[in-house]
């Protein structure tokens, strides 16, 4: 089996935009408690339900990322 | 709950908890050795043992003899039984209507009485065991387990509490699908009542005394009161095979303040089991699955709430037309739990704290009271379905 070879830049990268999506998430959480008036211990109660939310935008953003790239892939110069 | 006072480790009168507390088990039947194994598996912990057993049926007295490995005396006749000098409280579970003669010469012979619900067949004898406790001055505790129970004693507190707001109506059922019939030996037809006595008459008010006088108890105890009528209706319109009682009942009972009590029972479907319902407009207690549920259910977290509008946004139709009614079908929530503490044995529990009253030398009146009440209520509810009229308390019947 071939070894993977995952360059720092790249997983620095990956784990930026894994935090923004968590403090999307977070934002969203804050957001939701003001709106139903619910009690602000939910931030930390439901912080699961934040964790895989944020996921799930990590998960939206990198289909967005992949189809940008599918996109560009015709006018890169082959080389 | 005043019968709970007896495992704060008081020990007033009595035997002291170095003395061993001797008992005798009359009825080896199915609740018979149920209970015997129950006091045996308390008796190192709580000095108690199984002395004497007895019963006039050959294969439970030889059973009785096995699981007392031979240590305890045996006898087919309870009254030599009470003769024994040193015995400290009898367990009777026989059927029904031996009860009310056994605790009275028991009572008589200054021993303690543990006896199987529901008290006796008639009101008279449940009057006559009652006022002979009071008069030796022995301990009457009738087996309604539930009132040791950790689920009903902290639902029950809710309910006092006023957790549910003002309780406006009880309700119980207790569902089987079964013929309520033991084997009967084919050589030995003579045995068939004495077996089956829960499906005859003069033995045994049926589901009433066998099933639902808990859950008139449970609703007395809930209301804090008894009732001041009952009317009812039963009829035998499934098991028609000889039997004398009833295989389905219903029955209402009402309360002074206007509190309803509903209670059914019959043993064709078991589709709903068993339940007891109180209800308060505040919200409702399921004692029997442990279960307390709010009018105003509390809300999901916010992020979930967020989740489930923009699903409902996307998913949910718009009615253009149809029927502008909309059925008021069952809430659906699913409830939060009474309490952690389900898993104790409820009969054991009430068997402990009969061999610590023995100690004390005395029970709390309520225990005597709620048996009482929940046998002579179980009664009038028989005296309501068979007259078709709405029975009230006769008097002489108040404590």
């Amino acid at each position: 089996m071939k070894d993977l070879h995952i360059k720092k830049s790249v997983l620095q990268r990956e784990l930026i935009i894994w935090i923004v999506s968590l403090l999307f998430a977070v934002g969203v959480n804050v957001y939701v408690i003001i709106v139903y008036n619910a009690p602000w211990t939910e931030l930390v109660t439901q912080i699961h339900y934040v964790f895989v939310l944020s996921l799930v935008v990590y998960f939206i953003i990198f289909l967005i990322r992949g189809a940008g790239y599918l996109v560009r892939l015709p006018f890169r110069r082959k080389g | 709950m005043p019968w709970l006072n007896v495992f704060n480790g008081s020990s007033a009168s009595g035997k002291s908890p170095s003395d061993r507390v001797r008992l005798g088990i009359i009825g080896v039947g199915d609740r018979g050795t149920a209970l015997l194994l129950n006091i045996k598996s308390i008796a190192e912990i709580l000095n108690v043992e199984v002395a004497a057993v007895c019963d006039d049926y050959v294969p439970h007295y030889q059973r009785a003899i096995e699981l007392t490995e031979g240590k305890a005396k045996a006898f087919y006749d309870y009254r030599q039984m009470l003769e024994m000098k040193d015995l400290d409280g009898v367990v009777i579970a026989t059927p029904l209507h031996e009860h009310a003669r056994m605790t009275v010469d028991a009572f008589r012979s200054n021993i303690h009485v543990f006896c199987e619900k529901a008290m006796a067949r008639t009101i008279k004898d449940v009057r006559r065991m009652y006022e002979t406790s009071l008069q030796t001055k022995r301990i009457l505790h009738i087996g309604l387990q539930r009132m040791f129970s950790p689920v009903y004693l902290e639902g029950m507190e809710k309910i006092h509490r006023g957790d549910l707001g003002q309780i406006t109506q009880v309700r119980a059922y207790w569902h089987r699908n079964n013929n309520w019939r033991r084997p009967v030996p084919a050589d030995k037809p003579e045995l068939e009542k004495k077996i089956n006595w829960r499906l005859y008459d003069d033995i045994s008010a049926g589901l009433l005394t066998e099933l639902s006088s808990h859950q008139i108890q449970i609703a007395n105890w809930a209301l804090q009161s008894q009732p001041v009528s009952v009317m009812g209706s039963g009829s035998i319109n499934f098991w028609k095979d000889g039997r004398e009682v009833y295989d389905n009942i219903a029955c209402i009972f009402s309360y002074a303040d206007g509190t309803q009590f509903l209670c059914d029972s019959l043993i064709s479907n078991r589709h709903h089991g068993i339940e007891e319902k109180v209800l308060g407009n505040n919200g409702m207690i399921t004692l029997e699955t442990n279960k307390m549920y709010s009018e105003k259910p509390p809300s999901p977290p916010a992020i979930l709430r967020l989740i489930n509008d923009i699903e409902k946004d996307i998913f949910e139709t718009i009615p253009i037309g149809g029927a502008s009614w909309i059925p008021e079908t069952a809430v659906q929530y699913t409830g939060e739990f009474i309490t952690s503490r389900y898993r104790m044995d409820e009969t054991k529990l009430q068997m402990e704290a009969f061999v610590k009253y023995i100690r004390q030398g005395e029970a709390p009146k309520e225990l005597a009271e709620q048996g009482y009440h929940a046998s002579l209520w179980c009664l009038l509810a028989e005296n309501a379905i068979k007259s078709g009229k709405v029975v009230t308390l006769p008097k002489g019947y108040e404590i």
